[in-house]
């Protein structure tokens, strides 16, 4: 058993429009030292999974089945249960670094409030391991840093701040929300260095959540796709990139940009917008913007089959030829 | 820092000029004067002509002006035409006091009560509680001072006995219970709603959803995460507040017979006592504008992004 099993999670939104029920059925089995991509457009629900876990869904919110860190449930536990998985055993690094920190609170402040309450350390002892992580994630002039307030920082550092942070008690889990998306190019590839020092150093499980299968390619083990709150495609990174089993998939990986691409050729786009969550088509969700869609494909809900050793996917087709 | 004062007080200058020069040019050309009408039917022409002559009202309007901006400078605010034998500076030094007492005594339970109870239905937010706290901080905005303070007299101190009905008594604290709690019951309410707006919107940003992902206790995200942002909205609205109630209610003070100085700046416009009235209106502008440096200087305390500009 893995450090952290989720199976059958639903979450759900209270709205005006209805319930919006933005996951369904997700399961992960999360091995230590891991490092899984949950891939998807936005909307598709990949982000309010792991906000449900962590109990951080908004006040319309609800989320049903089972999630387990160590053994142990932690979903819907009470607040002071969650208070003690949250920042402690599991980190979170979210997509903004520019408002993710509180911004009249000096950088080594709120990275130490979190170590000083779990851990009951003193500020003396919380600053001495603030300093040592900011040198992990690569931050010079620590101690310069550790003094100054957010605004002072570039948005790299900000988020270098934020990884820094999350890792502040040495958490078993740490999920990182799209956190190279607010960021320019060469400031992202840094931020995956920091990330892949991490998985190679430390045996902290890293959940990567992201639309870019680029950034999935360069450090992710195990990578899932989510497409309208459903997972549906999974399994070993290269397996995913090199025998894909799903069109959605299929229809990502073809519209990642690349070098070797025909510049005077426009890019591969998957035609038509995700469903929305209230209006989602009867049986397989992507098959009004599926290429290889047949009758069979509005009749029944796909449900994932394995496609090869930890590999599965949902799709009435065998095989994409 | 201290550059910044410096120059704030200097661009206050002009400031303050220009409203001299205003207030004095509107004030005498309300029609009438100060010694039209006074009890005894109307003064002997030949009297009425000296005593113009005496306060130089017989002279041209930019005249007044220029001797009233002289003794200005030198400090002088000039004798009243009506209390004869006191100057404006011992009106105001006499009854500023009084309404600098209550007035900030009134912002004091306001900001305490009107904080907590904003905290609590922000908290709250949607529920019973938090209607029931909002309706209740819109009453005390609704329902006038001039209701609420005999409401309060009758009450207390004519059923119960508890307080003094009126009357200042030097301050005391009983005398002063009565007409703080008039004074303080809107500022509660308006403080409750500003807090609580500003609560929410803060709560929705994305510092606090990572510090509720830290495993901070919620007394902590409010505390440490939140409030601090939310004063913002609050402090805004305490600096021109502090200078209108410090400045004297004249509802308030004629109520419960206290000597303060909003009775002596109305009496003053109604019987065209000019001095009176210039003195009253640039102590309060001076109050202002001095609260609103304050103000500045607080919200770079409250947010270190805001500097000089």
């Amino acid at each position: 058993m893995g450090v952290l099993d989720c199976s059958n999670l639903n979450v759900r939104f209270k709205t005006e429009q209805g319930d919006l029920h933005v996951v369904r059925d997700f399961s992960l089995n999360l091995e230590k030292g891991e490092c899984v991509g949950v891939v998807g457009e936005s909307g598709s629900g990949k982000s309010q999974t792991f906000m449900a876990m962590l109990g951080l869904l908004t006040d319309n919110g609800q989320a049903t089945g089972s999630v387990k860190l160590d053994g142990q449930e932690i979903l819907n536990a009470p607040r002071a249960l969650l208070n003690q998985v949250r920042g402690n055993r599991i980190g979170m690094i979210f997509q903004d670094p520019m408002s993710s920190l509180t911004p009249f609170l000096k950088v080594g402040e709120q990275m130490c409030e979190g170590l000083v309450h779990h851990q009951g350390l003193s500020t003396a002892q919380a600053r001495a391991r603030a300093l040592e992580t900011l040198e992990l994630v690569r931050i010079p002039d620590a101690k310069r840093r550790f003094n100054q307030y957010p605004h002072e920082l570039s948005g790299g550092m900000k988020q270098r701040v934020m990884i820094a942070q999350a890792l502040m008690c040495k958490p078993a889990v740490l999920v990182a929300d799209e956190p190279t998306t607010a960021l320019d190019v060469t400031v992202q590839a840094q931020i995956l260095e920091i990330l892949e020092g991490l998985k190679s150093h430390t045996d902290t499980a890293i959940v990567m959540i992201t639309h870019d299968l680029g950034v999935v390619a360069g450090i992710c083990d195990r990578v899932l796709v989510m497409y309208a709150g459903r997972v549906v495609e999974e399994g070993p990174a290269d397996n995913i990139f090199h025998h894909t089993h799903h069109p959605y998939t299929q229809g990502l990986l073809r519209s990642v940009p690349s070098f070797d691409l025909d510049p005077s050729q426009p890019l591969a786009a998957i035609p038509g917008q995700p469903p929305a969550p209230f209006a989602l088509p009867s049986g397989c969700a992507f098959s009004p913007r599926c290429q290889y869609v047949s009758d069979a494909c509005g009749q029944a809900l796909p449900v994932l089959t394995q496609r090869g050793p930890q590999h599965r996917a949902a799709c009435v087709r065998e095989a994409l030829s | 820092m201290a550059a910044y004062i410096l120059r704030r007080l200097l661009i206050a200058i002009p400031t303050i000029l220009l409203i001299v020069v205003l207030s004095f040019l509107i004030i005498t050309a309300a029609p009438g004067g100060p010694f039209d009408g006074q009890e005894g039917g109307d003064i002997d022409p030949e009297i009425l002509a000296n005593l113009r002559a005496a306060y130089n009202l017989d002279k041209p309007i930019t005249t007044q002006l220029f001797l009233y901006m002289k003794g200005l400078v030198t400090g002088d605010l000039g004798p009243s035409f009506i209390f004869r034998g006191r100057s404006v500076s011992e009106i105001i030094a006499r009854g500023f006091p009084v309404s600098a007492q209550l007035g900030l005594s009134a912002i004091g339970v306001g900001l305490i009560f009107g904080m907590l109870l904003g905290v609590y239905a922000a908290m709250r937010k949607n529920t019973a509680a938090d209607y029931a706290v909002m309706s209740l901080s819109m009453t005390g905005i609704a329902v006038p001072t001039f209701v609420t303070a005999p409401f309060l007299a009758l009450v207390f101190g004519l059923y119960l006995k508890l307080l003094p009905i009126a009357g200042w008594g030097d301050g005391a604290l009983r005398n002063m219970i009565l007409p703080v709690v008039a004074l303080a019951l809107p500022k509660i309410g308006i403080l409750a709603r500003i807090t609580r707006g500003a609560m929410l919107e803060v709560s929705r940003a994305n510092h606090i959803r990572t510090a509720r992902s830290k495993g901070l206790p919620e007394s902590i995200v409010i505390t440490r995460h939140t409030l601090r942002a939310a004063l913002i909205p609050i402090v805004s609205y305490l600096g021109p507040a502090i200078a209108g109630v410090m400045t004297g209610s004249v509802i308030i003070e004629q109520i419960f017979g206290l000597p303060g100085i909003g009775r002596s700046f109305v009496e003053g416009a109604l019987n065209r006592d000019y001095p009176v009235v210039m003195g009253i209106t640039i102590l309060y502008a001076t109050m202002i504008i001095v609260l609103n440096l304050i103000t500045d200087l607080v919200y770079r305390l409250l947010d270190p992004r805001i500097k000089d500009n």
